[in-house]
């Protein structure tokens, strides 16, 4: 055990507490294996825990993975979604973003006997995606803010914007009837 | 005398004085309560849209201890929240369940860098509403008076537009329109169709499309359809009192601006009958301090110039300086906003545009026109809107993710249009801002109270607009119509007007048609506290027009040596 996870292990447990600490060290008990090229375990952020970051990092990779251009990792948005823990969100916020991250893991739990992060991807996916049918069903705002943020978090960063999608910052000029064929993709902004 | 005018106030209305009276040879101040920002170097547009701080959001935090108000603001952002002010800092109260909401930047240029940029003439039937149908007095003026002032005002602004033909929404000097796009030209061709009468226009918008060599000499230039226009525009291409007036009056070396200046009253002088100068407080040191000058314009906004009258106290105005009518402060008005639809424009798929336009199209007024059938109600509403292809974040309520969900987002989605209604409000006296008997700000100035309510012919507007707002949708086979709740309280409009109405009766109205007081002939107000009236237009225009036309009446005044 290297002295950074003793670190993690820690804050974890110191900000997360109890029933939701043990959770905790079980999320961690797996480190250092790495599926498509995604660290199993992240260090804390500036808000989230090392678990929960390593959790989000894998949800956001689910929700938009990387295909023929990068995806919601590359383009940081765990880190975002972090930052605006940080420095958006007010606290009954954040715990509504926590309970999404842990509600996830305790479906996979629930249904596979193990931790979300330690789920196969096709188990991971269809946890998540089986969760956003039914979040978005009853409309739940903790998790449309959620969702959203993954989705700012990644279309309006810069690979998101541009390699996916088109932006420009000053277009010049105004083309307001085309075929979209001329255009190609949707634009960004 | 310090200057021979003093203009209070720097924003859409304030530029303009400022501008006419220096051109006009006139030593003017200008004094801005808020802060200094400097055209451009105080902009955020430069920044790519992953550069803007928390992608644009305000701390939830941070909105509820300093923007309660503010934040019902559709503008606000993390870009541009230094153009609002905090409401923490500047409060006001309203009475229970009648909210008010008074969105404001203290700052140079105030809400002229804000503002939505419609721009629309008013037309001799606005002019003759209230005298035509009872409510509230006679405008001292015609369209005939206010028509060159229009021509001036719109040539150096410059309005895109598009020349109609239509009396009740008079053409002007317009630059070449910016063009509908082909979901918005389908959707027009419905609306003429199914509704004779009815017109839809590409709104005429303050965005330079062609500019004047007297516009590229100010530094403006074109627009670059960036629709980032609240974010300040460092190309100048929308007008404010930053990228036009203001640096058009400093070139005359006439003109003195003094910021963070808070106007407390204007100072009256009993042994001439007139103003002899403006009280301010500092908003850092809060100290007094008076400025004195020939004449004073008052361009403070219509609640804002209200209540520096009605705290400009003396033997001879007790409730307020030029307030013999006790009309100061009464009257107030916005436009009712808020009365929406919106839905699904159906087909169009394999059709797209390049580039943002800064502002969608309008259907001026088509109800109550002279000549036709009367309505239920008086007056009448104009409806704002825009069709365009919803983007990714359309993603945020359907359920979906993973690869098929990126490749779905890659492709734009439906056309989406929305309807927004405009409503004339009457002037009611029992809307009214007044100063608070005992609780003042931090500067020591009473705080304001705002009573403002709809009224009944109001609710009848939103009923009709409504109503017209969906079957307009139903009848161009827009889907999935989502219609909106109740309309905005008043505020929202964002366009308050007739705290210090124009009046052929000095019993009854606080100014002539000249923006002059009735009883103190060297004090004019010409922002929205003059409109008599409302009428359903945005009104920074009108604003503009009367602004332009009372400062060179006041350089006149001053010349032949009336002043």
């Amino acid at each position: 055990m290297t002295v950074n996870r003793r670190t993690l292990l820690r804050q974890a447990v110191y900000m997360v507490g109890g029933a939701a600490g043990l959770n905790a060290l079980a999320a961690c008990s797996e480190q250092g294996v790495e599926e498509g090229g995604i660290p199993r375990l992240s260090g804390p952020g500036r808000y989230f825990t090392g678990v929960r970051m390593t959790r989000l990092k894998l949800i956001v990779d689910t929700i938009i993975p990387d295909t023929d251009t990068p995806g919601a990792v590359a383009a940081g948005v765990h880190t975002f979604i972090d930052q605006m823990m940080a420095d958006w969100a007010a606290p009954d916020t954040r715990e509504q973003f926590d309970k999404v991250i842990d509600e996830l893991d305790e479906r996979a739990v629930a249904a596979h006997g193990d931790r979300l992060t330690r789920l196969p991807q096709e188990q991971r996916f269809d946890i998540i995606r089986d969760y956003d049918l039914e979040k978005l069903g009853e409309n739940s705002w903790p998790y449309r803010q959620f969702k959203n943020l993954v989705l700012v978090g990644y279309y309006h960063s810069q690979i998101g914007a541009t390699q996916e999608l088109q932006y420009e910052l000053i277009p010049g000029e105004l083309r307001a009837c085309l075929p979209l064929s001329e255009v190609g993709r949707a634009w960004a902004d | 005398m310090d200057f021979d005018a003093i203009v209070v106030g720097s924003g859409m209305s304030g530029g303009w004085a400022a501008k006419e009276l220096c051109e006009r040879g006139l030593k003017v101040l200008v004094i801005e309560r808020g802060q200094h920002v400097e055209h451009g170097a105080d902009y955020n547009d430069m920044q790519e849209v992953w550069e803007v701080e928390n992608r644009g959001r305000i701390p939830e935090e941070e909105l509820d201890e300093h923007y309660q108000v503010q934040r019902g603001c559709y503008a606000l952002n993390t870009a541009n929240k230094h153009l609002f002010v905090k409401d923490s800092d500047h409060p006001y109260e309203t009475p229970e369940g009648k909210p008010f909401a008074w969105l404001r930047g203290y700052h140079l240029g105030g809400r002229s860098l804000l503002w939505a940029r419609h721009s629309y003439r008013w037309s001799e039937m606005d002019f003759e509403a209230n005298k035509k149908d009872g409510y509230g007095v006679d405008w001292p003026i015609r369209y005939g008076d206010l028509a060159p002032w229009y021509d001036h005002v719109e040539r150096f602004a410059g309005i895109t537009g598009e020349k109609m033909g239509l009396a009740h929404l008079p053409d002007g000097e317009f630059q070449p329109a910016m063009p509908l796009n082909c979901a918005e030209s389908d959707f027009k061709s419905h609306i003429e169709e199914n509704y004779p009468g009815r017109t839809l226009i590409m709104g005429r918008i303050a965005h330079l499309t062609q500019p004047t060599q007297e516009q590229q000499s100010l530094g403006r230039g074109s627009c670059q359809y960036r629709d980032l226009c609240y974010r300040g525009c460092s190309f100048g291409a929308y007008f404010s009192a930053l990228s036009a007036t203001l640096p058009a009056a400093e070139r005359t070396g006439n003109l003195t601006v003094v910021t963070d200046a808070i106007g407390h009253s204007v100072v009256y002088d009993p042994s001439t009958g007139k103003a002899s100068g403006v009280r301010v407080v500092d908003y850092h040191t809060k100290e007094g301090r008076t400025y004195t000058a020939r004449m004073v314009f008052l361009c403070a906004s219509a609640i804002g110039s209200a209540l520096v009258m009605l705290n400009s106290t003396s033997e001879r105005f007790p409730n307020g300086i030029a307030n013999r009518s006790g009309a100061l402060g009464r009257h107030l008005m916005d436009h009712i906003s808020g009365i929406r639809a919106g839905g699904i424009y159906p087909g169009h798929e394999d059709q797209y545009y390049s580039g943002k336009r800064p502002g969608g199209f309008y259907i001026p007024r088509y109800r109550n026109l002279p000549g036709q059938e009367e309505e239920n109600f008086v007056r009448g509403f104009g409806i704002q809107g825009g069709i365009g292809r919803m983007n990714w974040s359309r993603a945020g309520g359907r359920p979906g993710i993973g690869a098929e969900l990126k490749e779905s987002l890659r492709t734009p989605g439906a056309w989406r249009v929305g309807l927004s209604g405009f409503g004339e409000m009457l002037p009611d006296p029992n809307n009214r801002v007044s100063l608070h008997p005992n609780k003042v700000d931090k500067w020591g100035i009473p705080l304001p109270v705002i009573d403002c309510a709809y009224g009944e012919n109001e609710m009848k507007i939103v009923e009709r607009c409504k109503a017209d707002i969906v079957a307009m949708l139903e009848s161009a086979g827009v889907q999935n119509i989502e219609v909106g709740g109740d309309p905005a309280p008043p505020g929202y409009g964002i366009h308050e007007m007739g705290t210090a109405r124009m009046g052929r009766d000095p019993s009854t109205s606080v100014l002539n048609g000249w923006n002059q007081a009735h009883d103190v002939p060297n004090l004019f107000v010409t922002d929205g506290a003059c409109m008599t009236s409302s009428a359903c237009q945005n009104p920074s225009l009108t604003y503009m027009a009367v602004t332009a036309r009372a400062a060179n009446h006041a350089a006149d005044l001053l010349q032949e040596g009336v002043l």
